[in-house]
């Protein structure tokens, strides 16, 4: 075909020139590659920042999605040197039987899949890089490990250059009678064992070994495990010019289960100790009874050496064998660490190039998060003295220890609250939970624990968790009031709002006074209401009626409304209050919002009384009048958030008058609470937080955040978000969250804008601005 | 044969009209009507008469003032791209090779991709990590998901989706132009500017009409789009007044969710009013 127009041609050319600059384009690169000197995307646990740009451990064929970052065990010149464990059903890491563990560095260096073991047996990895760079990798797999291995085990040893080459491999002849004797997972895994001079040293739990690559033990440090008490722990360790750091901690073993492992420390050993004699060069030991020392971390660097554990980080300087706290809270890492509270760390790396990289690998209960950052080099008397201050000693930092019912987000909350409650102090309180949060604890075997220690006099929590009344078969408050275990806390109060006689519900603190003194808090206490219409035409009736009327009266005036005009204008709902001291205001709705349910919990408490049968009636009246909706959990977020907004504003016209119930017996649901054990150390420390967390809370929660619409949100979310990390996004939407209930759609916006902060392609102005504008629509729809 | 057309005529067609009509009644006339009922009531008060309440109440909000701004400067900016465009477009191949060379069904293809397919492939291409900005990565920064940017792909796939359509009509429209017309202008004038003006314009006008409408109807529904991409809520320059009517109804809000919705229907149709009213005096 003979072409004649010259447009033709020209258009043909554009294409040609589009479709160059398209496969340009491609070449270039879009795709996974990043824009450099940008931390690391915290989306995806496979990622890991390498010189600044991403590599993605997404390669199916090398690395499956369902691997995660187990441990950064050291850096080389190629980048970092990562364990990674396979993620097994639900997102849980499988810390015992982790059959397949990779080791993956710069262009996936190293990778092996070292254990085909049977299903039935485990396995486990150890790995350390030597000052060249050398990778030494241990693995174990026998059929069983949790108390003590049982032969057969094999042991392997490989032995990896710089180039990724395996060099070396040794399977041991002879087992080291350390490793069959092993007592549960802790003692032996990736992160516990350090190299130097092809010497390997090992910590367990209750002390460190050091042996060769073919296993021959050289020395040996192991304390008596078998006996109940003492037990000596040993947290961690690095290595350095021949010498080994290790930190151990003397203190009771509670229980052995696998589910309840608990450590109450009373002192802490820092020591130096020379390889490969195991000479004691010197120790530190601080005798205190600080508790909260499972699960701390240290490494070291230009002889200071790093502590953290869930709370703080200690800093040790081995020249001066100085402990300080890091307590600048203008330091985005301390604000950071007090947030991650609520999971485990599982490792931490020192890396050093001139500043110092902490590399955290972090898991909250639903997701492994990989975090890193940067640091101002804590060493050095100018740079202490603007970040560190020092603290006399871990001796004086009071601890209340708090056995909770139900960890998880509500560690968070406690934790978060206790912060503020410190800094408003100037005082440094750790809060010590007895039960972790990867350590969910059932109710009855909660209720089981806590009455089995207190009447056996070997508790020594300060605060405890007391169940809602609806689940109180096994647990007698009253008895433990009598018993004289539980602190009064009226005294504690700043407010006397008992004996305010104004309040709406001022009866309700006579159920929770017992022989005129406070010894319990509930969490949430919830009563039944009528909500009716400011319009309805009966409503100066029934609140004449309100005024004392009985079950009787209410069905019949109820049934009577229903017959006549086929509908109830009448909701009956349960309005809940968060904390105690929310019930005191006047109007009780004008604080808080109510939450609209009716579950089977209340139904249980409401129907224990003696009116059961006439309760049973009004609920299936319930049933039958109020719409299904009210009674849907799925769709209780964004109801109660609706309904929260209403009663702040004028749309909420609605007259409440009390259920008959309200009358001569009272009936309400008190939800899980707190109270204090006189047995513990730190009972009024932690009576005034408790109080304080009751009381100070809501005040703060209602000024901070329902006044979000009438204030410059913008200025509000930028002063919220201190740091650079994804941490801090996550506080920041933790702290959005509690404006009262956000539903997931918020939660999409703000972790898009996260994201996009956090590749650098937002900066941090325009990413506070997108943020704010989002909660700006939000509290004006 | 008479007695079959007669009885199609009388029968059949209206029968088979009405259902159509009925349907348009049930699900767009009685919703429309009914929340132009609720906008004057408090529905969680009893359903207590409000008046122009909640107009006022709308009105003074500056939320909905934005999303009602952003949604005419959306629907304006696409209105005159698309004319451009698809005018432009429909030039070329009237007047060139390209029109016997390029199969137009394909123009209209895009109309049948499902929303939230082009919203994965328009992320992909603009967002921030995505195809385009990867081009310019260490050389600019460039977030097309943010500020200004933000106008420019959705420009973009309104135009790809929608302006196919728009090349076709105009397309048959100047294919039947007279070549008779042509020349006598010729004779007349070489400017093509002119020959533009004073012909082809004035001659596609009922088709122009006839796609301003469509496209406005275009534009409301690019909505969806944005909702695949950055759900309910957008950044602020894209927030619209479908977004304020969704949230509001998922936020058991109703009566702004009406009003909010009465209003956007009452500027539909006063710019619906504006263009027939421009089409009739070109006409008269």
């Amino acid at each position: 075909m003979k072409i004649k127009n010259k447009n033709l041609l020209i258009i043909l050319g554009v294409c040609v020139v589009l479709a160059l600059g398209g496969v340009f384009l491609f070449i270039r690169g879009g795709g996974g590659r990043l824009t450099e000197d940008v931390t690391n995307d915290p989306l995806r646990p496979q990622a890991v920042r390498l010189r600044g740009t991403y590599v993605f451990y997404d390669d199916a064929e090398l690395v499956r999605e369902d691997f995660t970052i187990r441990k950064i065990i050291g850096q080389t010149a190629g980048g970092y040197l990562v364990v990674l464990n396979e993620r097994v059903g639900g997102g849980i890491i499988r810390t015992r039987s982790a059959q397949r563990i990779v080791l993956a560095s710069e262009c996936l260096l190293y990778y092996e899949d070292f254990f085909a073991v049977p299903p039935e047996w485990e396995a486990f990895i150890a790995a350390a890089v030597n000052d060249c760079g050398r990778l030494y990798v241990l693995g174990v797999n026998c059929p069983n490990f949790i108390y003590r291995y049982i032969p057969p085990v094999n042991v392997y040893m490989y032995i990896y250059n710089t180039a990724g080459e395996l060099v070396e491999r040794h399977r041991w002849e002879r087992i080291p009678e350390v490793i069959l004797q092993a007592i549960n997972f802790d003692t032996f895994g990736v992160g516990s064992t350090y190299v130097y001079n092809d010497i390997l040293v090992h910590v367990f739990s209750n002390g460190y070994v050091f042996f060769t690559k073919t296993g021959e033990v050289l020395h040996e440090f192991l304390q008596d495990t078998q006996q109940d008490f003492p037990l000596f722990t040993f947290a961690g360790g690095t290595v350095g010019g021949g010498h080994f750091y290790g930190l151990y901690f003397h203190g009771s073993y509670m229980d052995d289960s696998g589910a309840f492992v608990r450590y109450m420390g009373r002192d802490y050993n820092v020591r130096k100790i020379e390889i490969p004699t195991g000479r004691v060069v010197w120790e530190k030991t601080w005798d205190t009874e600080t508790g909260r020392i499972e699960n701390i971390l240290f490494c070291s660097y230009r002889e200071i050496l790093y502590l953290f554990n869930f709370i703080q980080m200690f800093v040790y300087d081995t020249n001066t064998q100085e402990v300080y706290f890091l307590r600048d809270k203008t330091n985005s890492a301390l604000s950071v660490f007090r947030r991650l509270n609520s999971g485990w760390i599982y490792s931490i790396s020192i890396l050093g190039d001139g500043r110092l990289h902490f590399v955290f690998t972090y898991h909250d209960g639903s997701r492994f998060t990989h975090m890193e950052w940067l640091f101002t080099p804590l060493y050095g008397e100018a740079a202490r003295a603007r970040t560190l201050e020092i603290a006399a000693g871990i001796a004086e930092t009071p601890v209340i220890r708090y056995f909770a019912l139900f960890p998880g987000v509500h560690h968070f909350g406690v934790q978060h609250d206790l912060g503020v409650f410190a800094d408003e102090r100037e005082a440094l309180v750790q809060i010590d939970f007895a039960t972790p949060m990867a350590c969910p604890v059932a109710y009855v075997e909660y209720i089981e624990t806590l009455n089995a220690a207190i009447f056996a006099g070997t508790a020594n929590w300060d605060i405890i968790s007391t169940p809602a009344t609806a689940s109180t078969a096994n647990f007698d408050l009253a008895s433990f009031i009598e018993r004289g275990l539980l602190v009064d806390l009226l005294p504690f109060t700043r407010r006397s709002f008992i004996e305010n006689n104004e309040r709406f519900y001022t009866h309700m603190y006579e159920l929770l006074l017992h022989n005129g003194g406070l010894y319990h808090l509930p969490i949430i206490v919830s009563v039944p209401l009528l909500l009716v219409p400011n319009t309805h035409p009966e409503l100066e009736y029934l609140k004449e009626r309100a005024q004392s009327w009985t079950w009787a009266d209410f069905l019949q005036i109820v049934q009577r409304m229903y017959d006549e005009t086929g509908t109830s204008p009448i909701s009956c709902a349960s309005a809940a209050w968060r904390y105690s001291s929310d019930f005191s205001p006047s109007d009780p709705i004008s604080n808080v919002p109510p939450f609209f349910w009716f579950d089977e919990d209340l139904l249980f408490a409401l129907g224990r009384g003696e009116r059961h049968e006439e309760f049973s009636q009004t609920i299936g009246l319930y049933a039958t009048l109020v719409s299904p909706a009210y009674n849907n959990q799925s769709s209780l977020s964004d109801f109660t958030f609706s309904n929260s907004i209403r009663v702040h504003n004028k749309y909420f016209t609605h007259a409440i008058l009390p259920l008959p119930t309200m009358r001569g017996e009272y009936i309400f649901y008190l939800g899980m609470g707190y109270a204090v054990l006189t047995v513990g150390e730190n009972r009024e420390l932690a009576a005034e937080f408790l109080i304080d967390y009751h009381e100070a809370r809501p005040t703060r929660f209602a000024n901070e955040w329902l006044d979000l619409p009438r204030r410059p949100s913008e200025s509000y979310i930028r002063e919220n978000f201190p740091g650079e990390t994804f941490a801090d996004f996550e506080a920041v939407i933790y702290r959005v969250n509690t404006f009262p209930i956000l539903p997931a759609s918020i939660r999409i916006a703000i972790y898009d804008v996260v994201v996009q902060y956090v590749h650098g392609a937002l900066t941090r102005d325009v990413a506070v601005g997108r943020v704010a504008d989002i909660m700006w629509i939000y509290v004006n729809e | 044969m008479k007695f079959l057309n007669r009885r199609v005529n009388n029968f059949w067609l209206p029968a088979i009209f009405s259902v159509g009509l009925f349907g348009f009644a049930l699900f767009y006339l009685l919703p429309f009507l009914l929340g132009f009922y609720y906008s004057f009531f408090d529905l969680l008060d009893g359903r207590r008469f409000v008046g122009l309440a909640n107009y006022a109440d709308l009105f003074s909000s500056e939320l909905f003032r934005m999303a009602m701004i952003n949604t005419l400067i959306f629907t304006f900016l696409s209105l005159a791209l698309a004319f451009v465009c698809s005018f432009g477009a429909a030039y070329l191949l009237r007047f060139s090779m390209l029109g016997r060379v390029i199969p137009r069904k394909l123009l209209f293809l895009p109309i049948a991709v499902p929303a939230v397919s082009i919203s994965f492939v328009w992320m992909w291409l603009f967002h921030h990590r995505g195809f385009v900005s990867g081009f310019f990565d260490g050389i600019m920064t460039l977030n097309l998901f943010h500020g200004a940017w933000l106008y420019v792909p959705l420009l973009v796939l309104f135009l790809w989706r929608y302006s196919g359509f728009g090349i076709l009509v105009y397309f048959a429209g100047l294919s039947r132009l007279p070549e008779e017309y042509l020349d006598a202008f010729r004779i007349e004038s070489k400017s093509r500017a002119k020959l533009l003006w004073y012909v082809l314009l004035p001659h596609e006008k009922p088709r122009t009409v006839y796609l301003l409408l469509l496209n406005m109807l275009f534009s409301g529904s690019i909505f969806r789009e944005i909702f695949a991409v950055w759900a309910n809520y957008p950044p602020r320059q894209l927030y619209m007044i479908q977004h304020f009517v969704y949230n509001n109804f998922m936020r058991l809000q109703y009566e702004r969710a009406a009003t909010g919705g009465v209003i956007l229907s009452f500027i539909v149709l006063a710019c619906l009013a504006g263009i027939l009213f421009w089409e009739k005096r070109g006409i008269e």
